[in-house]
């Protein structure tokens, strides 16, 4: 009897001492925090060449546009995760257009088809005609979409892909073009953009860009691009030259016919945009007679490079929004999103004003404002911390009941 | 070693305290990985491992706690039994 | 059940006690093996289904699937939890089977003295503790181990009390309740 007593009285020790390490294990469970401060938002967006052509035959000033291939990926902390891959691209009136048509006419029309779009939750998706891959996928952690158009050495690809690992951002679009034939005679081939934007976890911002071809021919001479410099090359596997100035490059196209702007990376507050090209030719008349009456020169411009890649993050609390950072963004009146900041160009040519004004690329994703996300998160409140203690408290009702049946059983 | 020996000669008990050693880590673990995240998606495999396993571990340890001392019980009981049966089987 | 029985009928008792126990469960352990597979399966499907839950959660971000999977997991959680409640309540159950048979045959083998029905007088002195719904004669094991409060019947009385069926403080106990039988430490 005795030792059964001493028995008991050592188990309700060793009881006790459970209940009181399993009773500390919970109070850092209490104390701490479980919402962690990881309000981010993130673009990438790539678009391999823009073509905009105005033509004063054409009704109501309309300028028609094309693009592609075009990725974009949006992902921030509030599970935004949109995917975006469309190849080509008519800009956003055009692709809008069956929508526009069948609500008013209550007739479901078909949606614009070479455009493939995954948001938070939809996982991969995949569109391929011939000719054309469009890939997209959202996930938590990870949005990315990749459009591709042509054929093997005459096709372009464009990836935009926003991934986030632990308290790292990355933001990444790359456009990789084979070759580009603008008018008559000039071809860039081996053309690679990159725009990188990457956040680590105390928030310090990295930005990288990179434009550059491998050749660009034109009527008279053949040039390269590495790292902003242009290189005279000789033939089609000559050598690259010493670092030819911006000027006789500019001069030369434009003799050649193609006025072209050129302009340098351009840091924003959150990330980069790319250096770009933009490079004008101008299509002859069409034949008198030509059907919808289309007639006279068609000026055309084509913009090459300004990829995008931001990313704000909430460690920066002093950091405003992109819309407030004194570069003027503009916003865009009807939806409220902020658009690209306009950029200081470098005009080689030295002939302003026959160059138009370099419009923002065509985002079909939302810019970041951070202010607004955080607003929302707080509202949101989303977080499971105490659905996790309620679990662990259950776990230790479990453990105090088998004590307690312990108590019974003997 | 005595902790080899208790443990070999106690292994239920040992189980039963390795269970709630290890649920009580997960659930610590789990807290920590939960915390360390702002995202719904992200929480929610936590609380389905972590979570709902070290809750499973914890109910497991103490079943088997509970089992040693009431295997105990049962032999101390039948040994006091099979004692009375004999003295009975002597006495007819 | 057997109850205080008579010297002859002594051996006609233990047989009646073994032929009773080999319809009972009577392996070394509380539980037998179909016992022990059947909630080892249940357990088993409880923590494939935690597994499954774990799986089915960290495969998708929709919010919606993501807590279908985690119902899943918690259904395998209380699975499991029911197969440890039901492993539990056997064995508690055939231990406390076996307690009273054993208990029961000591009580037959030995006796305690009939002791006279107590009579109540205001003279005498109970004990209780606080929180037990019984009054009890100073030397009755339920007060062992324990500081109680002693006080005349009537007082007791007076608090609500019974008075302890064991002790025979308020008469001889019920015929099939054993003297020194704790009843699993209820008082």
């Amino acid at each position: 009897m005795g030792i059964l007593l001493g028995m008991a009285r050592l188990h309700r020790k060793a009881g006790a001492a459970v209940c009181a390490v399993l009773g500390l294990a919970i109070v850092p469970l209490i104390s701490a925090d479980a919402q962690a401060d990881a309000t981010y938002a993130a673009v990438a967006e790539a678009t391999g060449t823009r073509v905009i052509l105005t033509n004063q035959s054409i009704p109501l000033n309309v300028a028609p546009q094309l693009q592609g291939p075009t990725a974009s990926a949006v992902q921030n902390s509030l599970q935004q995760s949109d995917a975006y891959a469309a190849f080509p691209y008519p800009g956003e009136e055009v692709a809008g257009i069956p929508g526009v048509v069948g609500g008013a006419a209550g007739v479901p029309l078909p949606a614009y088809p070479f455009v493939i779009a995954t948001s938070f939750g939809d996982g991969a998706k995949q569109l391929s005609y011939p000719g054309i891959e469009l890939r997209a996928e959202s996930t938590e952690t990870l949005t990315q979409s990749t459009a591709t158009g042509g054929s093997t050495g005459a096709g372009g690809t464009s990836s935009a892909r926003v991934a986030r690992d632990g308290d790292d951002v990355v933001a990444k679009a790359v456009t990789d073009l084979d070759a580009l034939r603008i008018g008559e005679s000039l071809v860039i081939s081996g053309l690679h953009a990159v725009a990188t934007a990457s956040r680590d976890s105390a928030g310090k911002l990295t930005r990288a860009s990179e434009l550059s071809f491998t050749r660009l021919s034109a009527p008279g001479f053949v040039i390269g691009l590495t790292n902003g410099k242009f290189t005279l090359q000789n033939g089609t596997e000559a050598p690259a030259q010493n670092d030819v100035p911006l000027a006789q490059i500019a001069a030369a196209l434009s003799g050649a016919g193609y006025p072209t702007t050129f302009q340098v990376p351009q840091e924003t507050p959150d990330g980069i945009i790319g250096a770009g090209l933009q490079i004008q030719t101008t299509l002859p008349a069409p034949p008198a007679g030509t059907p919808g009456g289309f007639s006279g020169e068609t000026p055309v411009t084509y913009t090459i490079g300004l990829l995008r890649a931001e990313v704000a993050y909430t460690v920066l609390p002093t950091t405003p929004a992109a819309a407030d950072t004194g570069v003027d963004a503009g916003v865009d009146a009807a939806t409220g999103v902020p658009g690209a900041p306009a950029l200081p160009t470098t005009d080689l040519a030295g002939l302003p004003g026959t160059v138009p004004v370099l419009a923002p690329v065509a985002a079909p994703v939302a810019g970041i404002d951070l202010a607004s996300l955080q607003a929302s998160r707080a509202a949101v409140g989303s977080d499971v911390g105490w659905i996790y203690l309620m679990v662990a408290a259950v776990g230790l009702a479990a453990v105090g009941g088998c004590a307690v049946l312990y108590r019974g059983a003997r | 070693m005595p902790l080899l020996d208790w443990a070999r000669t106690q292994w239920d008990r040992a189980l039963g305290a390795l269970a709630v050693l290890i649920g009580a880590i997960l659930l610590l673990v789990g807290w920590m990985k939960i915390s360390d995240t702002g995202f719904v998606s992200e929480q929610l495999p936590y609380l389905a491992s972590a979570g709902l396993g070290g809750v499973f571990l914890l109910g497991l340890g103490g079943m088997l706690w509970l089992s040693a001392d009431l295997r105990d019980q049962w032999r101390e009981l039948r040994g006091i039994r099979a004692r009375l049966d004999a003295t009975a089987d002597l006495a007819e | 059940m057997s109850s205080i029985s008579l010297g002859e009928a002594r051996a006609g008792t233990s047989r009646t006690a073994r032929a009773r126990r080999a319809r009972l469960h009577d392996g070394p352990e509380p539980w037998s093996r179909r016992d022990a597979v059947a909630v080892a399966v249940v357990l088993l499907l409880a923590l494939i289904g935690l597994v499954i839950g774990w799986l089915g959660v960290s495969d998708t971000v929709d919010l919606d699937s993501q807590t279908g999977w985690l119902g899943f997991g918690i259904a395998a959680v209380i699975l499991g939890g029911f197969g440890m409640v039901i492993w539990l309540l056997l064995g508690l159950r055939r231990v406390a089977v076996l307690r009273r048979e054993v208990l029961t045959e000591l009580d037959r083998r030995h006796p305690k003295p009939v002791r006279t029905p107590g009579v109540l007088t205001d003279g005498q002195q109970f004990g209780t503790v606080t929180g037990m719904r019984r009054y009890h004669a100073a030397g009755c094991q339920l007060l062992e181990d324990k500081a109680p409060s002693f006080a005349a019947a009537s007082v007791h009385a007076e608090a609500g009390l019974l008075p302890c069926p064991i002790c025979t403080v308020g008469g001889a106990p019920p015929p099939d309740v054993p003297p020194n039988n704790t009843g699993g430490g209820r008082a």
